[in-house]
């Protein structure tokens, strides 16, 4: 009986979402010819999407269709990849049916997709995963010249509703789009939620139920291409997208609600409930560890040091393990785990020292802060971190990092919600994010000028705090001394130089921890000396912000992510007889998002230059972008003209 | 019957290896087998042989046994991990196999110390992964349990293939240094292998097998009665102490380098006496490849149907070298290269009909026309970097992993290649100047193909006015014209877009206080021309009383490349630098040049790299003029040249650095 309705539902499915869209491709779509496009979208494009007709055809919680027909017209080399298919499948979702055809300028039929020469492969070594389930199939066409337009049609069956398709025709800024369709369908007795986002004003949506069965379709057209406007993401995405997620869903025979973030994080909490005993010998050890620690903050730091010398991050993702974390025993056992496995084992060995913890799902990205929208629970998480209640204060764990130390999440997780999974559900938090205070770069350098030397020493004392000091954490606490000496003479911005010496000491707290950088350089090619003077350069120091190109005018704001301060002190000490021709002047810039101060000061024979930027987080206007590039520019003005002149020739002159 | 690797097959290897993972790494038996000598090396933790180790190989063999056509291959290692980062490098095994290579006798054991006291685990079989990567290619993979700092570790595998070529070859060193290394063959003597090997110390001959342990480098051979009527002929190479191979930028690929053993393939002997050699010198490879082979005796074939597409390209009154370049261009600009497409058989026929081809087949195609348009072409195979050159006396066509079409007009030649859309007529990807290749022809000459073939002529034109209009402006006009291989980057980057090429260069420059105030790019997809730049930028000119201003608006360097103190490997440039720098200032009418940059030659070994500073002034007209030159007439430099090297490089930046300093005149 239940076989018949299923299949009785997807028959009349497919012939009522066909019908839109057959009167959609009746009028023009069916000519593929390249002439048949409005010259508004050819418009600096590199391909134009011809159209776009997407079927999402649930069919209940564990079980969903999807069918995806599409044609893309390749202008020139810049849009080959978009013609590219490349479809990635799993367990859960298989591809029934793929077909391809490759058409002319004309839109006549030049070749169709041969089965046998689609490549299929496992993605190992494509990325950091050590197994998994996921494969994918791919398949060029090869064409000698353009225009030519590709069409292809996937048809997968997918046995999960835990992560339904999103839906982003526009693959990218440089992609314009006819028409693009997406047609959703479900039992009226089921709950599948939607939301947009970025949808063009002229979206023509439908909406009616038939049988039992809802019809929602969405048509969109006329999208060009775009420049992107860097660092003005504010919300989740950049681009026309629908996300869909399904209220009651299966996951590999687990059912669990998403209707809200309280039931999905109970759903999460639950497939991973009971897999946090230990075995005798790892209980003793965890006691002994802990055995002088008096408080909470101590015992996580001690029991999470354990953790990070004897484990080792390796994931292993195949079937239910890309969302059920493998026990903590075989963790304990076997010295490795994915973020999964090493988050649960934490978890137990805390739970074993009588602390709670929960592992906390996270989007996780150094760019990706605004991912996750509050108002839309769904799957969008991709990693796990593991969070500590603690009567002062939270403490988070970044089990995956053998370096960092507990309580100190960087940039790959910090500033961002994240859905605590507990036992009453789930809770949605925001990750601590770091203050100028605590996110801080402060430079110290110190120059003997020496006129008698062709390199100078240069002595350099850097603090490092917080996010400042994530990329280097990583290096200092891996590389050798022979690699970290190559390193550290690439690092500076100097013309050329050696670093004679150097030490760097790890410092600040288990929340803001601090690297102290102290090194010595000989360095050549920033004094230059002609008969009358000798110009010390002191604008190697990089600008503290970020380049932005962006060549049309702005329409979107500016967004700054991160607060920060980088504060530059040089003293150049010179000796005693010589005459100072000119020093840089002072500047102030002052802008809401912004404020940059630099000063110089001669105190006898030593010249001081000071320099603070900040730069304040927030989501600017569009004409703080225009104030923005002039402080960029100013400072860069500035550095050029950092040059300390000294004249050689009255010294000359008294000396004849 | 050759196969003939293509570079996109080579890819799919390329990704597999890439995986984070060192595969094929074992242990000792020595070692493992005492319990006592596990426990010192566990105790452990610095080797005097190397204070940089992140980890130590103390020993690896490896033994393939060839007997019926099945080639068993057995590795071993052990390995001392000394720090964290070798946990992860180390920790995981694959092992890529094709799919009709059986793999057996996997093992993986992990020694650790606690609480004094020696802890053995062994990986679960279950643990022990095969994933089957494409059609041709699986791999098999697995993690060594509870590995950290201090522990040692110990796998092995035996690989089975069905053939009696290509034993393989056996490196005895690696990314960290090594303790013992041994490698054994057993062949039937009536398939016949030379070994080639390189090592910092020469392979000693030992009449007896103990012998071998008492020696640094040193070789044992040893025949005996095999099963069937013939003899086992066993080789032995044992070499210890091998420092690691450690990574240089500027450097050739680590096959240049590594200590190792190479083992060919050269004839078989089918009864006592009596000797065929296969594949004894180049010229008996080549000629077989055209004889017995299906895809260059294509180039040669008649190919009646290139006649007339070539008849118009090429009329007969055109000059051979105008004749070549129009075919040459005609394949480069219409024909595709197919990336995934190394699978089907050869055919120029249908690659001509469709316009579409991998590289072999464009290549081909390409000499062909050149030979139906009366050109004297032909086709060169040649090993490109990071690989090792093909080798002179070891004739392996799988060493070859491209193909170029050689032209040869009144008596010089030119190297081409229609494969590459943004390669201009006569020269090629700098990957392919490495040195040793072979022409495939009736004689099957050889030649050397250097990077010295190549110099980037950069040109760079600058003057500085005071603006006509806007008089308190100071402004740059900059003329670049890029060398092919510079010229070729970019393209390569850029696509023929000319919008991306203007951002990116935008976002490139950066001169302090001067404003871009427009730019143009031009030729960006024709190769055939000079890819030109048009930059003009304005500053404000001020009033104050004394200017400093920069006299190189495009400094030939910003920082000195050759960062690193210390050299252990030569310098190898991709090609030879040729940088030219001129600048013209008009000096503002309320100006005088009080100073600039001083006139300079540097010279480092001999001429073989040259920099000047040349300049002029004007003092009636008010005029100041500088050429700068930078060149190279080589790509090597010795080791014991670093230092002068990189004090070159420091002087001529310091030079480049210095200003122009104006003060109000009157």
């Amino acid at each position: 009986m239940d076989n018949l309705k299923t299949l009785s539902h997807s028959v009349l499915a497919l012939l009522l979402v066909l019908l839109p869209f057959s009167a959609f491709c009746k009028k023009d779509q069916l000519n593929l010819s390249v002439s048949a496009i409005p010259a508004k979208l050819k418009e600096n494009a590199h391909a134009v999407i011809r159209y776009d007709s997407t079927f999402v055809d649930i069919i209940s919680r564990s079980e969903l269709r999807y069918i995806r027909k599409y044609a893309i017209t390749v202008l020139d080399e810049e849009g080959c990849s978009f013609g590219y298919l490349q479809e990635g499948y799993n367990k859960l979702v298989s591809i029934t049916a793929i077909q391809g055809h490759l058409y002319d300028a004309n839109g006549k039929l030049i070749q169709k997709l041969k089965k046998k020469d689609v490549m299929d492969r496992s993605t190992f070594g494509m990325d950091y995963t050590f197994n998994s389930d996921s494969r994918i199939k791919s398949y060029r066409f090869a064409y000698p010249s353009f225009p030519y337009t590709v069409e292809y049609e996937i048809r997968e069956t997918i046995k999960s509703t835990f992560s339904l398709p999103d839906w982003t025709p526009q693959k990218s800024p440089k992609c314009s789009i006819e028409k693009a369709f997406l047609s959703l369908s479900y039992p009226a007795s089921t709950i599948v939620r939607e939301k947009e986002y970025l949808m063009p004003a002229q979206t023509d949506r439908n909406n009616r139920e038939i049988d039992g069965i809802i019809f929602k379709t969405w048509t969109i057209g006329g999208l060009s291409s775009f420049e992107p406007q860097p660092f003005s993401m504010a919300g989740n995405f950049n681009m026309p997208t629908i996300i869909l997620a399904a209220n009651d869903f299966e996951l590999m025979g687990h059912n669990g609600s998403m209707d809200s973030w309280k039931s999905f994080g109970l759903f999460n909490y639950e497939l991973n409930q009971g897999r946090d005993s230990l075995p005798l010998a790892a209980k003793n050890l965890i006691h002994s560890l802990i055995k002088d620690d008096t408080s909470t903050l101590q015992k996580v730091q001690d029991l999470y040091a354990y953790m990070q010398k004897n484990t080792r991050y390796v994931a292993d993702e195949y079937g239910i393990s890309g969302w059920q974390t493998f026990d903590a025993n075989s963790v304990c056992t076997k010295g490795y785990g994915d973020c999964k496995g090493l988050t649960n084992y934490l978890k137990a060995m805390l739970k074993e020292a009588g602390i709670t913890a929960y592992p906390s799902l996270v989007n996780a990205g150094k760019d990706d802060y605004y991912r996750i929208d509050p108002k839309f629970p769904a799957n969008t998480f991709n990693h796990v971190i593991l969070c500590i209640p603690d009567s002062r204060d939270t403490i988070w764990v970044e089990c995956t990092s053998q370096q960092l130390p507990a309580g100190y999440l960087g940039g790959f997780t910090q500033n961002r919600f994240v859905l605590l999974t507990t036992e009453q559900g789930g809770y949605l938090i925001k990750t601590p994010s770091y203050e100028k205070d605590k996110n801080y770069l402060n430079r110290q350098v110190k120059i003997v000028y020496d006129n008698k030397a062709d390199a100078q020493l240069i002595a350099l004392q850097n603090e490092y705090s917080c996010l400042m000091q994530d990329d280097m954490l990583y290096l200092l606490k891996t590389l050798p001394e022979d690699k970290k000496q190559k390193w550290i003479n690439q690092k500076f911005n100097f013309p050329s130089y050696e670093v004679v010496n150097y030490n760097y000491q790890f410092s600040g707290t288990n929340k803001s921890p601090l690297i102290l950088e102290n090194a010595k350089a000989k360095v050549n090619g920033f004094i230059q000396k002609s008969n009358k003077r000798t110009f010390i350069n002191l604008g190697w120091l990089p600008n503290p912000m970020e380049k932005i190109i962006q060549t049309t005018p702005r329409t979107k704001p500016i967004v700054l992510e991160k607060d920060f301060r980088i504060t530059d002190s040089i003293i150049l000490v010179l000796p005693p007889d010589v005459t100072i021709e000119s020093v840089p002047g002072n500047t102030e810039l002052q802008f809401p998002f912004a404020t940059f101060t630099q000063q110089v000061q001669k105190q006898g024979n030593q010249v001081l230059l000071t320099s603070k930027y900040e730069q304040n987080a927030g989501i600017y206007g569009k004409d703080d972008f225009d104030d923005y590039q002039k402080m960029y520019r100013a400072i860069n003005a500035e550095k050029e003209n950092l040059n300390v002149v000294l004249s050689t020739s009255i010294k000359m002159n008294q000396d004849h | 019957m050759v196969r003939f690797f293509t570079k996109n097959l080579f890819w799919i290897w390329v990704i597999v290896f890439q995986y984070p993972v060192i595969f094929l790494y074992a242990g000792t038996e020595d070692i493992i087998e005492n319990a006592d000598s596990i426990k010192a090396y566990l105790m452990m933790d610095n080797f005097s042989m190397d204070n940089n180790a992140e980890a130590i190989i103390l020993y690896e063999k490896g033994n393939t046994f060839l007997q019926d056509n099945v080639l068993s291959y057995k590795v071993e290692r052990t390995i001392k991990i000394l720090s964290q980062n070798a946990v992860n490098q180390v920790g995981t095994v694959a092992v890529p196999t094709g799919s009709r290579t059986n793999i057996k006798k996997v093992s993986g054991i992990t020694y650790n110390i606690e609480n004094g006291e020696t802890v053995i685990q062994k990986i679960d079989k279950a643990d022990i992964l095969k994933d089957k990567i494409t059609r041709n290619i699986s791999a098999l993979k697995f993690n060594l349990p509870s590995l950290k700092a201090g522990s040692i570790l110990h796998y092995s595998f035996t690989l089975e293939y069905f053939t009696f070529i290509g034993v393989p070859n056996w490196n005895f060193q690696h990314e960290y240094p090594v303790v013992f290394s041994e490698y054994q063959t057993s062949i039937p003597d009536y398939y016949i292998y030379t070994d080639l090997s390189r090592t910092s110390i020469p392979f000693i001959h030992v009449d007896k097998e103990k012998e071998l342990n008492g020696q640094a480098a040193a070789v044992h051979v040893f025949t005996a009665k095999g099963p069937g009527n013939y003899n086992m002929l066993t080789t032995t190479w044992v070499r210890k102490n091998i420092p690691a191979l450690r990574k240089e930028p500027f450097r050739l690929g680590d096959e240049n380098y590594l200590e190792r053993v190479k083992l060919h393939f050269t004839g078989i002997a089918p009864y006592k006496g009596s000797v065929i050699p296969l594949f004894k010198s180049w010229e008996q490879v080549t000629e077989q490849v055209l004889k017995d082979g299906d895809i260059f005796p294509q180039a040669y074939a008649g190919n009646g149907f290139l006649k007339d597409k070539v008849t118009a390209l090429a009329p007969a009154k055109s000059s051979e070298l105008e004749k070549a370049t129009s075919i040459f261009s005609y394949v480069r600009n219409n024909f595709v290269l197919e990336s995934n497409n190394d699978e089907h058989k050869v055919n120029l026929h249908h690659t001509f009909d469709t316009h579409t081809g991998n590289l072999q087949e464009l290549n081909l195609l390409l000499t062909s026309m050149l030979r139906k348009a009366g050109l004297n072409s032909e086709p060169v195979i040649l090993s490109t970097k990071p690989h090792e050159p093909l080798n002179s006396f070891f004739p392996n066509i799988q060493d070859a992993n491209y193909i170029i079409s050689k032209v040869r007009i009144d008596d010089k030649d030119y190297y081409l290649d229609a494969s590459q859309k943004y390669l201009p007529f006569g020269i090629l990807l700098p990957e392919c100047y490495n040195g040793y290749c072979r022409i495939i022809n009736e004689k099957g000459y050889s030649m050397n193909i250097n990077p010295s073939h190549l110099a980037d002529k950069n040109i760079i034109l600058a003057s500085l006015n005071v603006d006509q209009e806007k008089e308190k402006k100071l402004r740059l006009v900059m003329d670049v014209k890029y060398g092919n291989m510079t010229a070729l980057g970019y393209r390569q980057i850029w696509k023929g877009d000319e919008q991306k090429a203007k951002k990116e260069l935008r976002s490139l420059f950066n001169l302090g206080s001067f404003q871009l105030t427009s730019i143009s790019v031009k030729n960006v997809s024709d190769p055939d021309k000079s890819l030109l730049i048009h930059y003009e930028a304005e500053t404000e000119l001020g009033d104050k009383n004394i200017i400093y201003l920069t006299a190189f608006f495009d400094p030939f360097f910003h920082q000195n490349p050759f960062t690193a103190v210390n050299r252990t490997f030569p310098v190898n440039l991709e090609y030879e630098y040729d940088y030219n720098y001129t600048l013209n200032f008009q000096v503002p009418d309320a100006y005088k040049i009080d100073e600039y940059p001083k006139q300079r030659i540097l010279k480092f070994d001999s001429d073989l790299m040259y920099f000047q500073n040349l300049v002029d002034i004007n003092e009636n007209k008010n005029k100041f003029s500088l050429n700068s030159k930078f060149e190279t007439h080589t790509t090597i430099f010795p080791v014991e040249e670093y230092t002068g090297l990189r004090s070159f490089f420091e002087q001529m930046i310091a030079s480049q650095n210095e200003r122009i300093v104006l003060i109000k005149s009157n």
